[in-house]
């Protein structure tokens, strides 16, 4: 891991107001809807009242749009690889910075909301509720980040957010489809388990790509369903990673004028 | 001052270290680049041959594939065929990056960066020590004569010619064996050109091998040992600047004008005898061409012992523009 890429990731995005400003409403925007509900509901811990670990999500989008693509536009990520550090070392960098960064964005705000809680209802101090979700957050950026910075790779400037688009729209079309395959086997009265399975498992690799969701206290309570999704996010961001790694090596960076 | 006499003993023996290993210079043989799969051919079975410590210039048209081929032996563009090798070791090799330094055509920055960051993100990019980031850093600037007021100042609020020198900067950071420079003194003003001239050479002192792609012929002519003329993406013609070779010279000669017309008939006479011809002849001075240096000093010594008021001899065009002309004149060899 290469501190300078690190560090020079996050303070560009420090010089760019747009995201900041964009990076202050979404941590702003749970935490005063949560005070409102929290107000006036001050005693039970609902886990509907904690804002979604799908947060995490959001915040780690702000910070890996265009994290590669960025830098392919405007031409510095040849004068970065052109100093002695090696393609991989530059992705899993891109890759730790983004998720570190989202992480402590997102657990941050769950943390804020913790405190708000605690201060309304002190017995809600660490509460359980706050840690699993705070872990799931993390998982969730650092799964995210790593398809998100294979994404980046693929494209030059902020591209990446129309792939992003197009992946989420092609799961949606394939929802749409698998159920009225299923409705007509209803229908039908056919009774074919594999077509059901084939199309969960194509639904669980939408998911698992776009939601990288481990339920930590699952984990906790050592159930053997939570297994699963551990897995599944390792293998994603082995993939994103070592994928993005090739398509850096086989790409062109280009200074002559076309 | 004081710190900076601590550091360079330390950074001496490292150099001292790198005059060890093996260097063999950049070998190209045969490279073949095409972009647009293959529609358009830059690079055509192009082979060149740098040497350690030589500079060499590299002069060619517009789009004859200058940039491209600096481009390949950066690593920057994976050529279609022939192969490239940087003291015996591929351009994307991780040594080989240690020992580059670069500086592109068209220049790229993190623009909200200072400059001073800019050249400490390199530093730190190069693998160079922390201690010394500040104070090489700094030398660097200084060595570009970027002023220390921009130092601190927002890359994206640079000139044109600010952003060269730091380019230029950039270029030097850890301390490169290799330099290649694609025209270092584009949108530059004339200081500017001056001070990179001045600082080619230093650095050429300094035992680096410099590729330099530049227009400015008579920057090359100062600064090179050898020039390769590149055109349509091949090696078009070798030339060696330090080699002397009589070739034929265009003059343009100044006498002090009192009485005019006698000057001229009497410049006629006298030159007439050493001259291949005279191009133009007036009032206070003539255009002539000679056989080479030899018959230029002849020229001049006949005008002298004529008591000719001559005022100024002045070459009209230098060995490269010369060169120059003659190459694209050429038709290229199929
Ligand atoms: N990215 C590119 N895509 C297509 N053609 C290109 C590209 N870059 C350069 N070329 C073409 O390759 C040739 C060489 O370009 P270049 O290396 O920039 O020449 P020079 O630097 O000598 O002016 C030109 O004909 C140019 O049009
Ligand atoms: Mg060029």
């Amino acid at each position: 891991m290469n501190r300078a890429v690190c560090i020079t990731t996050w303070r560009e995005f420090g010089a760019n107001k747009v995201r900041v400003i964009l990076l202050t409403l979404l941590f702003l925007g749970p935490i005063v809807t949560f005070t409102l509900q929290r107000c006036g509901n001050p005693e039970a811990l609902n886990a509907d009242l904690l804002s979604h670990p799908l947060m995490a999500s959001f915040f780690t989008l702000l910070w890996a749009s265009g994290v590669i693509g960025r830098e392919v536009q405007n031409g510095t990520i040849a004068l970065v690889l052109a100093r002695p550090i090696t393609i991989a070392n530059y992705v899993v960098s891109k890759w730790f910075a983004v998720g570190f960064a989202a992480s402590l964005c997102a657990v941050e705000a769950v943390f804020c909301e913790h405190i708000i809680s605690a201060i309304n209802c002190p017995s809600l101090l660490w509460a359980p509720e706050f840690l699993a979700n705070g872990f799931e957050r993390i998982i969730l950026c650092f799964g995210t980040a790593a398809f998100l910075v294979f994404l980046s790779s693929l494209v030059s400037g902020l591209k990446d957010l129309a792939l992003l688009a197009g992946f989420g729209f092609m799961f949606v079309l394939y929802n749409a489809f698998a159920h009225t395959v299923y409705a007509m086997f209803g229908n039908l009265h056919i009774d074919n388990d594999y077509c059901l399975y084939f199309g969960r498992i194509i639904e669980s690799l939408f998911t698992a790509i776009l939601f990288p969701y481990v339920p930590v206290s699952a984990f906790f309570s050592g159930s053997l369903f939570a297994y699963g999704p551990v897995l599944a996010l390792f293998t994603l961001i082995t993939c994103c990673l070592s994928f993005s790694i090739w398509v850096l090596t086989h790409r062109e960076f280009s200074y002559a004028a076309d | 001052m004081r710190l900076l006499d601590e550091v360079t003993p330390a950074i001496d023996s490292a150099a001292a270290v790198g005059e060890l290993l093996p260097r063999s210079g950049i070998v190209v043989s045969g490279i073949t680049k095409t972009y647009k799969g293959g529609k358009v051919k830059a690079l055509n079975n192009l082979s060149l041959e740098i040497r350690p410590g030589e500079a060499l210039g590299l002069v060619g048209p517009n789009g004859a594939g200058k940039t491209t081929l600096l481009s390949c032996l950066m690593g920057f563009l994976l050529i279609d065929s022939g192969s490239i090798l940087i003291d015996g070791e591929a351009p994307d090799a991780l040594a080989t990056r240690r020992v580059l330094g670069y500086l592109p055509e068209r220049l790229t920055f993190d623009r909200w960066m200072t400059g001073r960051d800019y050249m400490q993100y390199h530093h730190e990019l190069a693998g160079m020590p922390e201690a010394t980031r500040k104070l090489d850093c700094e030398a660097l600037l200084e060595k570009v004569e970027l002023h220390p007021s921009t130092w601190s100042v927002a890359v994206k609020k640079y000139s044109r010619g600010m952003l060269q020198r730091l380019g230029f900067a950039q270029a030097l950071v850890g301390k490169p064996r290799y330099l290649l420079l694609d025209e270092p003194a584009s949108g530059m003003d004339p200081h500017g050109v001056m001070i990179v001239r001045q600082l080619l050479k230093t650095l050429k002192e300094d035992g680096l091998t410099i590729l330099l792609n530049s227009h400015q012929l008579d920057q090359i002519e100062k600064v090179c040992d050898r020039v390769i003329f590149i055109k349509a993406g091949t090696v078009s013609r070798v030339e060696d600047l330090n080699e002397k070779i009589e070739q034929e010279e265009h003059l343009l000669i100044r006498w002090l004008s009192s009485a005019t017309e006698l000057r001229s008939e009497d410049f006629g006479r006298v030159a007439q005898k050493e001259c291949l011809a005279i191009t133009e002849i007036n009032s206070d001075f003539a255009r002539v061409s000679t056989a080479g240096s030899a018959a230029t000093v002849k020229l001049i010594k006949a005008l002298v012992t004529a008591n000719f008021p001559i005022s100024e001899v002045r070459p009209e065009d230098t060995r490269l523009e010369r060169l120059f002309i003659k190459s694209s004149q050429e038709e290229p060899t199929a």
